[in-house]
């Protein structure tokens, strides 16, 4: 590889225009995506990457799950396909969740960029699609294969010729086929943009190659992701968290040994995987890991493969982060998204400017059934509750952490479901108390129009154990389900009759401090 | 009241630190500029002081001046320093708190400390209505008597001054947010009313309320303005009529700009595009990008075809300055520009990665940058500016204020040179390139995220500081001509007078392209032509001077984002359906590079653009000169450029004493009054026969 040394000023410059391809990449996908959950929630990420699948830059927007496992994923194509394999025209897709974010639902679509018909890069983004067959996305399965159709590392087109087989064997797959195509081909579109763009960048660079401005970039980030570990004082701090479960509490258990310039995090003691779909993947448990450590040691810097560099993960085998092929994992967020705050724990007394409580657990509502015109839906909608409470400030009402999915406007689901939405309110006091309180969770309410039932799914986390407050601060309020005012088991999928009100509560985050303190 | 197009047409542009006057005399061609301080405590009082001092220093009389036009940065300014009315919002029960919640994504994914831009109405002043329409329009709650005197009575005990009113789906049906309107307004005289179907008649409940809430809070601000200003104007004796800046680029009377003053937010910056527009027109370049950088700021937007774009999403009061997401989103007609925090004041800084950083901090005017010699220390845009010889430190603003050369190395040296281990001269050089990128960037981004190739255009560089980097900028965007417009330093006063009187229209109603009621389409038309007329009719504009431009807001069903096309004729009936498509599907290609062949096509808004003429226009004829006049430099000086490894001696020419067919080499300085035109080496400047600078940029995409 080119070590050449770029000088400061053409490696800035060099270096944003790679962020601002990748953004571009994204905002391109939510503009000419077709369901909501890419379009209005955003649960989606973008990157460029050089010829060695190496990230350089990923989007603004996105959600910190799939951009961390965007670039396990990018590099997992390599072992299927090298240089000679690939040719332009090609685009590549995958959604094993063993090899990128962790579950059937997000499809990953990566496009090898040629400059004068030579590999110098890819433009790759993983998006949430609202089907995949199977389930409807819901932690409810015992085995993977129960959780819809899995598309292995192949090409979706080559040489620019689509894979009519595999566009086929989709369509008759899922729910929703023109969302699920359609929001393929706006990937697929982003992408291409995202590649032109690149090859723009390099003609007008002069460059043959991204791997040495790819190598700049990451070192320099690494050694400041370094430098921050540095000033840390060596040592193993440890915490551990209790989750609601499927059927019994889990827990998850962190070492985290911080020793000159590096970080391992071990997550020994575990819980043992279950047979629920909330497993998590080792590449979704390390792409939470590394989303934490990232906001402690270096929120300002524009990220990329080099924050990964001076840390290690590590988990045992078969266990609820790093789980063994056929394990159920739809829900694995209901795990992976507890990882930030329990680091945090650990880290409380090492990093207490920057850490924050507990927030609450991204939940998802999905129903599907007949509109009030007789044909087929299926619609999730995504909320939050409260982010923890933080050194100096409150903290956030009703806000994505750390996930960054954002809500589905009132007025589009209505839209495009039979769905009235009765309230979205705060709930007061939902808040955990504390020096610097946590924020309010949300209450959100629908009934159905119309004279058809729904069959609804609901992923919600915290309903037992609550958000926890740090450093003294109080718990948040836990999540809840209620049907007609009653609260009901939020694990188990249900149908839902027209008249019935279907209330969702999300969490208070936890507060921070001891109050009055 | 028709337009007397003989007199003085002033425009009066207030700024964030300048408040600027262009005036010109309709009947000789006459010109005349004025800059005064802004007086942010009450900026008509400035706005007077420079309109009595641009009439008194060009000896001409208040019953001179024909029409008065006028930007203003008010109400930008009451949300950014929450200086609006005490201001109650009025729901659908259960969501209330729909403006806190907002979209609970973060604008930042790694910085846990952020904050969300606060709600600009309290908890405490929210009321709820028990009522509810639903998604297709239908009553599912009436409103009842009984709720609507809970509402008022809730109001009266809140104290508000103004009242905002946004229920769910009034976008589809208005008629409930319509009667609370007619009841507050006859209960409570007091306060002002605006009710969102009105103000945004478009889907989403969060981005609408924000705009009817925003739209209330500025409200008595801007009606007490426009009031005090226009009672002073005449005091001052003139009789002419005045006429306000909309952020779309068109003027307005003031009756609109009071019931709709969130219209009125980005009116200066909008006026800068209406520059860059008219200067499109004249030299009948099709392809403009608009370049106008001032001390805090810089902002770009695409021209095309001599108009420039018009979007409907913006957001204001960024918390983290300039920082996507950071602000309260808006929805509203505004010219489609990208506003960055680079400006002459930007402040340069080493970031923990070792980079150079320029903005977005800005020194503002106090301290300002340190070669004003104000006590500022920290290096800026300014001072790397002066260092690399490009601006002149007997020259600045005329001469009258004289630039500190030494404080400016000093700056560089300490703040930028020592930490990156650079020598001074490439740290200013640094300077330079990175917040040229930056400006680069932006424009790029701009322009691509709408479908465009920058290097295929021709950048028009204004405001103080934009003809100084139009050169670094046209480089990295790869664009090979520049235009300077005459008077650049007052650019977006002059855009006042440039601007039509226009005002743009929009209705909701969703439909495929198959599914559509076109006589509902037809009504909605002929309803927005009606209430568009009646505007212009009051800015002094007559029927037959009317025009009007259709366009509908078109996506694949169910898809995210809408792209505007343009609609041709006035009648609408089922035979346009192809058509239509057509158009839609030419367009998404461009910017997809893909059709969707069986997918069905879905309409959301149909917007009407009513446009009259404009107060004044550049001239079309050139100077009939011939032959290439002599010019000569009137000084030289050490100038620094990319690439060289030291200072050589250029030429400074003023442009006061250029003449049409002018020509020069570059490396060279174009001097005048207000800015300072950098002609790099290799580029050639001539003057055309409009008093225009043009620049030949050679070797453009020098960073692609």
């Amino acid at each position: 590889m080119n070590r050449e040394s770029f000088d400061p000023i053409k490696l800035e410059v060099s270096w944003n225009r790679l962020i601002s391809i990748a953004s571009e990449q994204a905002a391109a996908m939510v503009n000419s995506s077709f369901s909501a959950v890419l379009g209005e929630m955003e649960d989606l990420s973008a990157g460029v990457f050089d010829s060695a699948g190496v990230m350089m830059a990923q989007s603004v927007q996105g959600a910190p799950g799939h951009l961390g496992s965007l670039s396990t994923g990018v590099k997992s194509f390599l072992e299927r396909y090298t240089a000679k394999d690939l040719a332009p025209g090609d685009v590549l897709i995958t959604n094993d969740p063993w090899l990128v974010s962790g579950h059937k639902h997000d499809i990953t679509v990566v496009t090898p960029v040629f400059l004068r018909k030579r590999l110098v890069g890819f433009a790759a983004s993983n998006c949430h699609t609202v089907d995949i067959g199977g389930r409807i996305f819901s932690a409810g399965a015992a085995e993977v294969y129960e959780e819809g159709l899995q598309i292995p590392r192949m090409k979706l087109f080559e040489a620019g010729v689509r894979n009519a087989t595999l566009f086929r064997i989709l369509e008759e797959n899922v729910r929703s086929p023109e969302l699920v195509l359609g929001d393929l081909m706006a990937q697929v579109s982003a992408n291409e943009t995202a590649a032109r763009r690149l090859v723009d960048f390099m003609t007008g660079q002069k460059l043959d190659s991204l791997d040495s401005l790819s190598h700049n970039i990451t070192s320099r980030t690494a050694r400041l992701m370094r430098e921050a570990i540095r000033r840390l004082p060596d040592g193993v701090y440890r915490d551990r968290g209790s989750l609601d479960g499927f059927d019994t509490p889990l827990e998850i258990c962190v070492a985290v040994g911080i020793k000159g310039d590096t970080i391992t995090v071990d997550f020994d003691g575990s819980s043992p995987q279950v047979p629920k779909g909330i497993n998590c993947v080792i590449n979704f448990t390390e792409a939470f890991t590394r989303y934490a450590l990232k906001c402690l040691l270096a929120p300002e810097s524009p990220n990329n493969d080099g924050s990964f560099a001076p840390i290690r993960v590590k988990a045992p085998e078969a266990s609820i982060v790093n789980a063994r092929h056929p394990a159920p994992v739809d829900g694995r967020h209901l795990v992976g998204l507890y990882i930030p705050g329990i680091l945090f724990g650990a880290l409380a007394d090492v990093v207490p400017q920057r850490v924050l409580a507990d927030s609450s657990v991204l939940s998802a509502v999905t129903l599907a059934g007949r509109d009030l015109r007789d044909k087929p839906y299926v619609f999730t909608f995504f909320s939050s509750g409260g982010m923890g409470g933080r050194n100096g400030k409150d903290g956030l009402d009703a806000t994505a952490f750390p996930s960054n999915v954002a809500n589905v406007p009132v007025e589009v689901m209505e839209q495009a479901t039979p769905v009235l939405v009765t309230r979205r309110e705060l709930i007061a006091g939902s808040a955990g108390a504390g020096r610097y309180r946590g924020g309010a969770g949300q209450r959100i309410g629908v009934r159905l129009r119309g004279k058809h039932p729904a069959t609804v799914s609901c992923m919600v986390e915290r309903t037992q154990a609550a958000p926890r407050g740090l450093l003294g601060g109080g718990a948040g309020r836990a999540a809840g389900v209620l049907l007609d005012g009653k609260r009901i088991d939020p694990k188990q999928a249900f149908q839902l009759e027209p008249g019935q009100e279907l209330v969702l509560e999300t969490p208070g985050g936890g507060g921070f401090g001891k109050e009055g303190g | 009241m028709p337009l007397k197009n003989t007199g003085w047409v002033v425009g009066l542009d207030i700024g964030g630190t300048f408040t600027d006057v262009m005036m010109v005399d309709t009947r000789s061609g006459r010109s005349a500029r004025y800059k005064a301080l802004t007086t942010p405590a009450d900026p008509s009082i400035g706005a007077l002081e420079a309109l009595e001092g641009v009439l008194r220093e060009a000896g001409v009389r208040p019953d001179e001046v024909a029409v008065l036009l006028h930007a203003t940065t008010l109400v930008s300014n009451a949300l950014i320093e929450r200086k609006g009315a005490r201001t109650s919002l009025v729901t659908t029960r259960g969501f209330k708190d729909v403006i806190d919640i907002a979209r609970e994504k973060k604008f930042d994914i790694y910085d846990l400390l952020l904050d969300k831009p606060a709600p600009l109405v309290g908890r405490d002043c929210r009321i709820e209505a028990p009522e509810r329409i639903a998604a297709d329009g239908s009553v599912l709650e009436p409103l009842t008597e009984k709720a609507v005197d809970a509402v008022i009575a809730a109001l009266k005990s809140s104290g508000a001054q103004a009242v905002a009113v946004c229920l769910l789906h009034s976008y589809m049906n208005p008629a409930h947010e319509r009667a609370l309107r007619e009841r507050i307004r006859a209960a409570v005289p007091e306060a002002s009313v605006c009710i969102s179907s009105d103000i945004l008649p478009e889907m989403r409940e969060f981005e609408r309320a924000t705009t009817a809430v925003a739209n209330a809070y500025v409200q008595p601000l801007t009606s007490g303005y426009i009031d005090r200003f226009a009672a002073g104007v005449r005091t001052m004796g003139l009789a002419c009529p005045l006429f306000i800046m909309l952020s779309e680029g068109a003027i307005a009377a003031p009756e609109l700009v009071k019931r709709m003053p969130i219209r009125i937010c980005e009116s200066g910056p909008a006026a800068g595009a209406v520059t860059s527009a008219a200067v499109a027109q004249q030299l009948r370049e099709p392809r403009i990008l608009s370049f106008d950088m001032g001390g805090t700021t810089a902002k770009t937007c695409v021209v095309h075809d001599g108009e420039p774009t018009v979007t409907t999403e913006f957001e204001v009061a960024r918390i983290y300055r300039f920082k996507k997401g950071s602000g309260l989103p808006l929805r509203m007609p505004v010219v489609d520009l990208i506003e960055i925090g680079a400006g002459g004041g930007s402040l340069v800084d080493v970031d923990g990665l070792g980079l150079l950083k320029v903005g977005p901090e800005s020194a503002a005017a106090d301290p300002g940058p340190a070669c004003y010699g104000r006590g500022g220390e920290r290096a800026t845009v300014t001072d790397a500016d002066l260092a690399l010889g490009y601006l002149g430190a007997e020259s600045f603003l005329g001469g009258r204020m004289r630039l500190d050369v030494e404080a400016a190395l000093k700056a560089l040296a300490e703040h930028v040179a020592k930490p990156l281990r650079l020598s001074v001269d490439q740290a200013a050089l640094g300077v330079y390139e990175v917040v040229n990128e930056n400006m680069a960037n932006a424009a790029r981004v701009q322009a691509v995220e709408r479908g465009h190739d920058p290097s295929g255009h021709v950048l028009v560089a204004f405001g103080g500081a934009g003809p100084v980097h139009a050169w670094g900028v046209a480089q990295k965007l790869g664009v090979e001509k520049i235009v300077v417009p005459p008077s650049p330093g007052v650019g977006s006063a002059f855009g006042l007078l440039l601007a039509p009187r226009a005002l743009n229209l929009a209705r909701t109603y969703i439909g495929t392209l198959e599914a559509l009621d076109w006589k509902r389409v037809q009504r909605a038309y002929d309803e927005m032509a009606e209430e568009a007329l009646a505007a212009l009719m009051q800015a002094g504009v007559n029927r037959r001077e009317a025009r009007f431009t259709r366009r509908a807001d078109m996506r694949y069903l169910g898809q995210r984002k809408e792209i505007t096309v343009e609609l041709s004729g006035a009648r609408f009936d089922a035979g346009r359906m192809k058509a239509l498509r057509e158009s839609f599907e030419r367009q998404y290609e461009k910017i997809y590079h893909r059709r969707h062949d069986a997918h069905p096509v879905e309409v959301l808004c149909w917007r009407l653009a009513a446009t009259g003429p404009r107060t004044m226009r550049l001239p079309s004829s050139k100077s009939k000169a011939q032959g290439t006049p002599k010019t000569r430099a009137r000084r030289s000086r050490l100038m620094l450029f990319p690439g060289w490894s030291k200072y050589r001696m250029c030429p400074v020419y003023s442009r006061y004493e250029l003449q049409p067919r002018a020509v020069l080499q570059g490396p060279a300085v174009v001097e005048e009054d207000e800015s300072a035109t950098i002609v790099g080496p290799g580029g050639r400047l001539n003057m055309d026969g409009f008093g225009n600078l043009i620049i030949a940029v050679p070797d453009g995409r020098r960073f692609g």
